[in-house]
């Protein structure tokens, strides 16, 4: 394996898990809106970081953290639900980046990766950030359980118990935008809402118990994204769309594992 | 020694709105166990909100615990909370986080100990054995989701007392149950106060609903005050149906209270 494949399986592993802890969030708190809609919101930052020749990572990130600013305090004080905001948000994000892909060329642009995707592309410093995120979402999970469990269970309950359960959701939503930016150019942002949710749905198949299902989403979303990157290599398939169908079959095999099993007792 | 709960001429706005609670005033002394009844929409679960500050009084003051919450920063007001332990009336939870009834009950502790470190083993036991107070302990691993909704107010009970809170506030605590469970959450809150010593206010519209050994009660209409006291004197047939508006005929049998419609028409024949 040379130095590049190695940097393709590396970065559908790490990439991968860390959509898959992402998802298990964005589904904890009960919003799986919000996980297209964040992606879409950075799709359409990055989009137009392409048209002003501003770095489409940055402008992604600002356009993830901005759909999460909405979301999360601006929602609050507004009293919208975030789902409502969700949907809104999400139709604006699609249109502005289209109109940005118009503006850009059409199918011809360069930005039309954003979209689709391409892993091949990753580069090293790219890699260095997709693994940074990851890593810090992981240490953030491992440090914090206790509390992130609290909030996600109930943010009333966990305000009560005198915890900042708004601070920690905000904290949420932002850090899911920053691990979706990272792995947009990757996944493609039409993709990536398969990598976050799949997995973690799956997960919640296989285990009734928190911190195993978030260790397992990010497993199987590192294993949909490493088996979906060797299917596009093996039938010279696009990466995005191979990791959406196997993210779709581990779904679907573990759905069908969980109702074998209720079926045995 | 300082009252537990104090309203002062609360007014509290519901959407700019008509008052939800109308220069309300009233004094709960440290270690009662208070109940709030009236017919729905009396401003009953918003007086609860004011007292956890949750929501904000237009006019007047509400003190809890000797402290005004709207005038406490943010740190003091979640030292605050942690002494106060508040059991929503719609106890919502999240579906899709699967969290065991241990793990639910630990919520109790987790504003204890210090941000990102694991639970100690004191508070581990101080969980443990409010698991077994409510009968709990067999069902500790079991998810929480899978649990009854008896079970499930029970493990919330749970978490709240393992918080060890000087204040418990309830919101309809055996709504929406079977009657017999209705019966042995409410007996079980009594017998639990009596171990603590907590204030314990409650919020229902059922006559059923309150604990034998209620010291005091609030009768609440339309956001004001109807009469308050201790139950013998203001859970009258009379009182009665003054507030839920229709004849009522009460019973008492062992510190629990009855009420039956003895008129035609209107109500659901019972408080």
């Amino acid at each position: 394996m040379d130095t590049l494949e190695l940097r393709w399986w590396l970065g559908a592993v790490l990439g991968g898990a860390g959509c898959g802890i992402a998802g298990f969030f964005l589904l904890a708190l009960d919003l799986p809106f919000l996980a297209v809609c964040l992606a879409h919101a950075a799709l359409a930052g990055a989009v137009l970081g392409h048209l002003a020749g501003v770095s489409p990572t940055v402008c992604a990130f600002g356009g993830a953290l901005l759909a999460a600013g909405l979301l999360g305090p601006a929602a609050d004080r507004a009293r919208v639900p975030t789902a409502t905001l969700s949907g809104i948000l999400f139709s604006l994000s699609l249109g502005v980046a289209f109109l940005g892909l118009g503006l850009a060329g059409g199918g011809r642009s360069p930005a039309m990766s954003l979209l689709w995707g391409n892993l091949l592309l990753l580069d090293w410093p790219r890699l260095a950030a997709v693994a940074a995120v990851t890593l810090s979402g992981a240490v953030l999970a491992a440090v914090f359980l206790k509390e992130i469990k609290a909030v996600l269970f109930s943010r009333a309950v966990a305000w009560s118990c005198g915890l900042p359960a708004s601070a920690i959701v905000y904290a949420l939503i932002a850090w899911c935008g920053l691990a979706i930016t990272v792995n947009l150019e990757a996944v493609g942002g039409l993709m990536l809402y398969s990598l976050l949710v799949n997995p973690a749905a799956a997960a919640r198949q296989l285990t009734d118990r928190f911190s195993r299902a978030l260790a397992l989403a990010a497993m199987l979303a590192a294993g949909s994204a490493a088996g979906g990157l060797g299917l596009a290599l093996w039938r010279d398939w696009p990466a995005g769309a191979s990791i959406v169908l196997v993210s779709s079959a581990v779904f679907a095999l573990a759905a069908a594992g969980r109702a074998v099993r209720g079926n045995l007792r | 020694m300082n009252p537990a709960v104090q309203f002062e001429r609360v007014t509290l706005r519901r959407h700019g709105g008509r008052p939800a609670l109308d220069a309300v005033s009233l004094t709960l002394p440290a270690g009662s166990l208070a109940a709030v009844l009236g017919p729905n929409g009396a401003g009953k679960s918003t007086l609860l909100r004011a007292a956890n500050g949750e929501l904000r009084p237009a006019s007047g003051t509400v003190r809890v615990l000797g402290e005004d919450a709207q005038a406490l920063d943010w740190r003091a007001a979640a030292r605050w909370r942690r002494r106060i332990g508040v059991m929503p009336q719609f106890a919502d939870h999240a579906p899709a986080v699967p969290l065991t009834v241990r793990e639910v009950v630990e919520i109790g502790r987790v504003a204890h100990g210090r941000r990102g470190a694991s639970l100690s083993a004191d508070d581990r036991a101080i969980c443990t054995r409010w698991l077994e107070r409510f009968g709990l302990s067999a069902l500790a691993e079991r998810s929480f989701a899978a649990l009854s909704g008896g079970e499930q107010r029970k493990a919330h009970l749970a978490r709240i007392f393992a918080q060890e809170p000087e204040l418990i506030l309830l919101d309809e605590p055996a709504g929406h149950l079977d009657l017999p469970a209705q019966d042995a959450l409410t007996r079980l809150i009594a017998e639990v106060w009596r171990e603590t010593r907590a204030t314990v206010l409650i919020v229902t519209h059922e006559l059923r609903h309150l604990p034998p050994d209620t010291t005091h009660v609030i009768l609440l209409a339309d956001g004001k005050i109807v009469a308050e006291g201790a139950p013998r004197t203001t859970l009258t047939s009379a009182t009665l149906s003054r507030l839920f508006g229709e004849p009522l005929e009460v019973f008492e049998r062992g510190g629990r209270y009855a009420a039956v419609a003895t008129g035609e028409g209107g109500g659901d024949g019972h408080a």
